[in-house]
């Protein structure tokens, strides 16, 4: 006779009122607030009955013809600038990220001074961070932008969305104010490495490059993994940095716009229907780029355990 | 030791806080207030400033003994249709910006307030009775002259004729119209002036024509000074002069048809081209800025300003707004002026062969009230008290700009010498008002520089023709027409 397990009801009630919070936060403040403008989508408001009307995938039409056909050349271009993100994000700022991180933790000289200057753009505000960044390249007393004049010649308009240099500059500014999260995770999970690895590296003659890149950084992939996916994620929601720096507009020929800023232009200026089919497109085609992205992490990252 | 000073760290902050949070109006204030109720009001606060609420609240409450709360908020426009439809805390009016608010009639969110306009409104609170009947002795405003001569006066007897059914539209197509919103500001939009360093080069009278203002840029320019402070992330601000040069050669009367969407071909009224031709001249030179400031793009509307009025350029296109919202940053002794807008080659003239001069005013900025509101009534009040002729003439000496009614704000007593410009301007111009109940307007939002917008239109110019940009926006709004039509 096989004896049937026992419940843990208490274990179970545990994990349901942990998981509650955040499965209630869910529901309430995505799916109910979202559901309306999901359904929104699919309608149109009719001036003459002022009744909502069946209106078809017709706006999904219209953003595929737009942005993927290449109708409207002001919205490619928001993609193209949206599309930046994943390379910058990825493949400088979390790079970047993990060589501070770990001289942080060797404790080069002056690490305390480098860990205040990498976490004081994290601290403050973003508003006050854009303002001062600007202010280090404005034409007439900008220090950057005054050196470059008299040292070079270099006469530029540098946040002109006509000129190549606006977008390049806002994600200068992003890796400058966006380093300090990534550092402080990745800098934590350094930390928590064991000593013994290191100790064992160090006795064997091991380098600092090649401590940096095969015991350390193995041992931390997961949290670089992780990072690299919420990278991932902030590619159609970064809006932020280019609206604060050039313009909530998007610019001439939408140079300085990105998907994410497109809608908040569409929602602040009265098109929410449009705004949601916009959203809710851009959910659809990033939803599987993500999960594409994780299945890869997860094929090439090995599991640790320490 | 280290206790110690965070406790009396703490206390400190405890005690500022509550110092912060108590009533400015302190022990002054009238024990009566509020015993007929609370009046909740959003505003936007921005080029008008908060002083003119702040004053007519108070006012208010002294009559009514109505208690009035005060939010502001820079994003209320942008916030207003979140708000409404969320149908919670909503205040009891809003005062907001341009915004296509006719969607917030048709999805019922707004209260009606015909009553406002045809003078039924009637509420007493103790001593106070509250109406919209207006006598207008004694103040500069006056009647229509379909009302000349009554002192009991509707406050459609006094608003700009031009602009009454501006807050007037229906629910659905076959529904009657009603009144459902109150504009709060006009505006004076165009070219604000440095009078001394237009004085400099011979101009003690702003250029009156084009070829006038070009003139000017060079003897500027000559004389190492730019003429022109933009900013490109607000290229919009270029609108206040180039709408007023597509009105002067087509028309306001045509200028304002556009907005009505007839057909298609409002895209193709040839004061587009002309306007655009005039900027483009006035601005680009081979493919790059003339007449500016040094590297306009990467500036805003704040920016421009700042330079402004820190005189490092002579002209600014801009508002009204901008003494407000320049504020205590305006140098003292800075001697600034609007003006009227320099015909172009072609403008209209009058029957003597003048030049017709038109003022943009960019009226559009409303004051509504939640249907659900807890106090429709009070909001109601505060309307008809606000639209009192003596608080029209106090809006316009607090804020620097007019309403629009019917009166003569350049006289008013106690106006900056750049206020009066722009009331002198306003009140001797054609004035230009967008009203149009088009569902491609008013639902679809289309505008006039569709589907460009002001960014791409005026940073094309720099290498492309006027022409072939008009006749792109055209071609597109014929391609656009049915999609458009459909969306409605």
């Amino acid at each position: 006779m096989v004896k049937r397990k026992r419940i843990d009801w208490p274990k179970h009630a545990f994990i349901a009122l942990m998981l509650a919070w955040a499965i209630i936060h869910f529901c309430v403040f995505w799916v109910y607030v979202n559901a309306n403008s999901f359904v929104l989508t699919f309608f149109k408001f009719d001036t003459e009955t002022a009744q909502y009307e069946w209106y078809g995938l017709t706006r999904f039409e219209n953003i595929f013809k737009d942005m993927i056909l290449g109708r409207d050349p002001l919205v490619v271009q928001n993609l193209k600038n949206s599309l930046w993100c994943f390379p910058v994000q990825n493949f400088i700022i979390l790079p970047l990220s993990f060589f501070s991180a770990y001289f942080l933790f060797k404790k080069v000289p002056f690490s305390n001074l480098f860990r205040v200057i990498f976490f004081i753009p994290s601290m403050l505000s973003v508003v006050v961070l854009a303002m001062s960044f600007k202010f280090m390249w404005n034409a007439d007393f900008g220090p950057i932008s005054n050196f470059l004049k008299e040292t070079f010649g270099l006469d530029v308009d540098w946040f002109s969305s006509m000129s190549p240099t606006a977008m390049p500059l806002v994600f200068t500014f992003g890796v400058w104010a966006g380093l300090g999260y990534d550092i402080v995770l990745l800098n934590g999970a350094i930390s928590r490495l064991p000593q013994e690895v290191i100790e064992a590296g160090k006795l064997d003659g091991v380098g600092v490059v090649r401590e940096m890149f095969q015991i350390i950084l193995p041992l931390v992939m997961p949290t670089y993994s992780t990072l690299f996916i919420i990278g991932t994620l902030g590619v159609f929601s970064y809006y932020l940095q280019p609206m604060l720096l050039c313009g909530a507009d998007g610019g001439v020929n939408g140079n300085t716009g990105t998907v994410a800023l497109r809608v908040i232009y569409m929602t602040t200026n009265g098109q929410q229907e449009d705004a949601a089919a916009f959203g809710l497109f851009f959910s659809l085609i990033g939803i599987p780029f993500i999960l594409l992205i994780r299945w890869g992490i997860n094929k090439l990252v090995p599991d640790v355990e320490y | 030791m280290l206790k110690k000073i965070l406790a009396t760290m703490l206390i400190l902050i405890v005690s500022l806080s509550l110092v912060a949070c108590g009533n400015k109006n302190g022990d002054n204030r009238d024990p009566e207030i509020g015993k007929n109720g609370t009046l909740k009001i959003t505003y936007y606060k921005g080029g008008t400033g908060s002083f003119w609420i702040e004053e007519l609240a108070m006012a208010f409450e002294n009559e009514t003994k109505i208690k009035v709360e005060l939010t502001d908020d820079a994003q209320a426009t942008e916030n207003a249709l979140t708000l409404l439809e969320s149908n919670r805390n909503l205040p009891d009016l809003m005062f907001i910006l341009y915004t296509n608010w006719q969607k917030f009639v048709q999805k019922g969110y707004l209260a009606p307030m015909d009553d406002l306009y045809d003078g039924t409104f009637s509420e007493t609170y103790g001593d106070a009775t509250i109406t919209s009947k207006y006598d207008v002795a004694g103040t500069s405003v006056y009647a229509a002259d379909s009302a000349k001569g009554s002192t009991n006066l509707t406050a459609a007897d006094i608003f700009e004729p031009e602009y009454l059914n501006y807050g007037k539209t229906s629910k659905t197509a076959t529904s009657e119209k009603h009144f459902w919103v109150m504009p709060w500001t006009s505006g004076t939009t165009g070219i604000v002036y440095n009078v001394d360093m237009l004085a400099s080069v011979g101009y003690t009278n702003p250029p009156a024509t084009y070829a006038e203002l070009l003139d000017c840029c060079q003897k500027l320019t000559d004389k190492g000074i730019a003429p022109f402070a933009w900013g490109g992330e607000e290229f919009g601000y270029w609108d206040f002069v180039t709408m007023g040069w597509w009105a002067q050669y087509s028309g306001v009367e045509k200028w304002e048809s556009f907005y009505k969407f007839e057909n298609v071909d409002v895209f193709k009224d040839p004061g587009r081209v002309e306007a655009l031709k005039a900027w483009k001249n006035l601005i680009v030179s081979n493919g790059t800025w003339k007449n500016s400031i040094n590297a306009p793009m990467g500036r805003d509307h704040n920016d421009a300003h700042r330079v402004f009025v820190s005189g490092e350029a002579a002209m600014c296109p801009t508002g009204s707004w901008i003494e407000t919202e320049v504020g205590k940053f305006l140098p003292k002794g800075f001697n600034m002026a609007m003006m009227p807008t320099p015909a172009i080659k072609g403008a209209k003239t009058d029957e003597n062969g003048n030049v017709i001069q038109v003022c943009n005013t960019e009226a559009g900025d409303v004051g509504l009230i939640p249907k659900n509101a807890a106090n429709v009534t009070a909001a109601k009040a505060f309307l008809a008290f606000m639209n009192r002729p003596e608080w029209i003439e106090k809006f316009t000496q607090y804020t620097g700009m007019p309403r629009p009614f019917l009166y003569q704000p350049s006289k008013l007593q106690g106006l900056s010498s750049f206020s009066k410009s722009c009331m002198e301007y306003y009140e001797n111009s054609e004035k230009m008002w967008r009203v149009s109940d088009s569902p491609i307007y008013t639902y679809a939002g289309i505008r006039h520089w569709e589907p460009l917008g002001a960014a791409t239109l005026y940073g094309n110019l720099v290498n492309s023709e006027p022409s072939a940009l008009c006749e792109q926006m055209y071609n597109s709004a014929r391609g656009k027409w049915d999609i458009w039509l459909k969306m409605v």
